[in-house]
């Protein structure tokens, strides 16, 4: 073969490729995979915390230590215009005690806006935490779910440097980094997330946004939904309905 | 050290016999002071290493304290020893630049402190990378972030990289710096002669040449690794760190560092070694004084602006929160007392005023000072940071630390010191030659 032969088999092998490549594209969007979001009321949440509860249990993450995968913020807000002078409370529940049902809470939140707002890992399109990990223990999966590698991470930290929402954290007995994973061994299974069971309200609503009848798809159809941090560009899958703009994390 | 005074001046006079004989027994008097303190001094730094190594196992097994106790160091999640690992960073690639103005850039004035700021940078680096080696949570897989499973499009995959690379290029230049005097050290006796013979099996001439050339792709990569250090903070969504200029305060901090470490290495060596600081050292430490104030200006007027805009009115919410950390929070004192004063305003003084700056001691002492306002500079840099990041509901975290993150500091401390003593018995650093 000289070089002639050898740049023509090259040249036909080029277009070659990108057929088989643009074929894959057509399979892919053929078969519509699922991607799943949530949809979080706020409106409907009580600050019960049993989402915290269910979670914790769920997915082995110490019950009294105040970090977790899941957990809801009240906001007890003395609303003045301008609202640079209103007056804003903020407690977290992260563990198997409720703060809401303090003396403290309740008497300061009687007169005042009050609202919880649950929180978990927002499973970024564009993740940070994914974007900065060394070893790639962060990933997604083919319905965009962002996991972690536990075998993998070196427990560097980064991740939770890097995540805008705080939503990662060092496991502490594992010592690795964990998150949410909407719980992902339920889901593949065909069940509910956790959480998502044990809400009594119906706050938190799980499903796959490409099936249009899904209760999701509904849901987003139907109200304004907001996500948070919008300025960073991640995209969260993480959707609120009647979230204020007190909340800014 | 020769035990006995000489004896054969018997035939001169009887008095000065015993002048010659007196000093002699000074000499070894002293000798032995020396070598007693030498020991003892090893004796501590190797007893703060092994207080620091408990620190380090306490910190990854918590044999003593359950993880209750750590509550607190789950909202920072870069801590003290991170801190000390951009230290000991900014330390190497400050050294290696410095010593690189000696040698490669042809600053001839800094050539007689070339080989302290060159081993120095050799002991930060490895300090250095052990520091954060042994912060990750998972010691044992740290070598992921090298083969196999690597992200390049994570900066600390690239961090980690140009690390290795800059040890590799520094062990190389430091050998070809040090060739020629390995060579005349062959011939001594003891540990410094064996390890002259081993380091010189593989030959090599023109040596200084290749030392410069090196020198110069050593230099390039420490200001690539260290800036994209800058980048590693900076690409995050953290108002404090956010930004592009970060690299670039890294690379000035570095000299500043560089410089300050330089000084503080060649006194405390002359100073053991019992020698006097004068003729072309002394002029190299006059030159290290004016980069020294030089850069610690250009930091100031850096800080300042960083400050000013972040913290103007017309800055984001975030970004003016961030700032009062510094300004009236938790890392006040930090900030103000010891970053601004001890660190800057300080030893700007010290080193401007004619009467102080043109002593050795002067210029000791302000790079003394300076050194110290890094340190904390770099607690505050990391720590601070991430002051206002909240984790998975944890409240806003208040600055304590651990006392095994303190005794593992204090080990690597202790470690770099011992470090760069053995360095300096074994290697062929005498002036002299």
């Amino acid at each position: 073969m000289n070089r002639r032969d050898f740049l023509k088999l090259i040249a036909g092998l080029l277009p070659l490729t990108a057929v088989t490549k643009a074929l894959e594209n057509v399979e892919n969007t053929e078969s519509t995979e699922k991607s799943y979001v949530m949809v979080i009321d706020v409106n409907k949440c009580i600050g019960c915390g049993n989402c915290v509860v269910a979670c914790k249990t769920e997915n082995d993450v110490p019950l009294d230590i105040p970090i977790s995968r899941t957990w809801i913020e009240g906001y007890s807000v003395d609303e003045e215009i301008p609202v640079s002078k209103s007056e804003v409370r903020k407690q977290v529940l992260s563990t198997s005690k409720n703060p809401f049902l303090d003396d403290d809470w309740i008497k300061n939140s009687k007169d005042s806006k009050t609202f919880y707002v649950p929180k978990l890992c927002n499973h970024c399109v564009n993740a940070p935490c994914v974007n900065v990990c060394p070893v790639y223990a962060r990933f997604y999966t083919k319905e965009g779910i962002v996991l972690v590698d536990k075998e993998t991470c070196i427990g560097c930290k980064y991740c939770i440097v890097a995540c805008p929402y705080g939503a990662t954290f060092l496991h502490p007995e594992e010592e690795v980094t964990d998150k949410c994973t909407f719980c992902y061994h339920r889901i593949k299974r065909g069940l509910q997330p956790a959480c998502v069971l044990a809400c009594p309200t119906g706050a938190r609503v799980f499903g796959d946004i490409n099936d249009e009848n899904s209760e999701v798809s509904k849901l987003v159809r139907e109200h304004r939904v907001s996500v948070l941090r919008p300025e960073e560009g991640t995209f969260p899958r993480v959707l609120y309905i009647g979230l204020d703009s007190y909340v800014v994390e | 050290m020769s035990s006995c005074p000489n004896f054969q001046t018997g035939k001169k006079r009887k008095s000065e016999f015993k002048l010659v004989a007196h000093k002699q027994l000074i000499k070894n008097f002293k000798g032995d002071i020396l070598k007693k303190m030498e020991i003892s001094l090893g004796l501590i730094l190797v007893l703060i290493i092994l207080i620091g190594v408990l620190g380090i196992y306490q910190m990854h097994t918590k044999p003593i304290m359950g993880i209750e106790a750590f509550e607190s160091s789950i909202s920072i999640p870069w801590r003290l020893l991170v801190a000390v690992y951009v230290f000991f960073v900014v330390s190497t690639t400050g050294l290696c630049i410095v010593a690189s103005l000696g040698e490669v850039f042809g600053f001839s004035k800094l050539e007689p402190i070339v080989k302290e700021g060159l081993l120095m940078a050799l002991v930060t680096i490895l300090v250095g990378l052990m520091t954060i080696g042994l912060e990750i949570e998972q010691v044992t897989r740290g070598y992921y972030a090298m083969i196999g499973h690597v992200n390049p499009k994570s900066v600390m995959f690239w961090m980690i990289m140009f690390y290795v690379l800059y040890v590799v290029f520094l062990v190389v230049e430091m050998w070809f710096y040090f060739y020629d005097d390995l060579l005349k050290q062959k011939e001594s006796g003891g540990l410094k002669g064996w390890v002259a013979r081993i380091l010189t099996i593989p030959k090599a001439t023109d040596t200084k040449d290749f030392a410069r050339v090196i020198g110069f792709v050593t230099v390039f990569t420490a200001v690539i690794a260290h800036s994209n250090l800058g980048a590693l903070f900076g690409v995050n969504y953290l108002p404090f760190w956010h930004g592009p200029l970060l690299p670039v305060y890294f690379i000035l901090s570095a000299i500043v560092s560089g410089a300050a470490l330089t000084v503080i290495g060649a006194y405390f060596a002359d100073r053991i070694r019992g020698v006097r600081i004068e003729g072309k050292r002394y002029e190299a430490i006059q030159m290290l004084r004016l980069i020294l104030g030089f850069s610690i200006v250009v930091t100031i007027f850096f800080t300042t602006w960083k400050f000013v805009v972040k913290a103007y009115p017309n800055s984001t919410l975030l970004s003016r929160e961030a700032i009062e950390v510094y300004l009236t929070g938790d890392f006040a004192f930090n900030f103000w007392v010891m970053e601004v004063i001890v660190g800057l305003l300080a030893p700007l003084i010290l080193l401007a005023i004619p009467q102080i700056g043109r002593k050795t001691e002067g210029v000791f002492v302000a790079s003394l000072l300076t050194i110290i306002g890094i340190f904390f500079l770099r607690i505050d840099l990391v720590m601070g940071g991430l002051a206002l990041k909240l984790i998975s509901g944890t409240a806003f975290p208040s600055l304590v630390f651990h006392p095994f993150e303190l005794v593992a500091t204090a080990g690597f401390m202790a470690l770099t010191i011992l470090l760069y003593c053995i360095g300096y018995k074994l290697l062929p650093m005498g002036v002299e030659g």
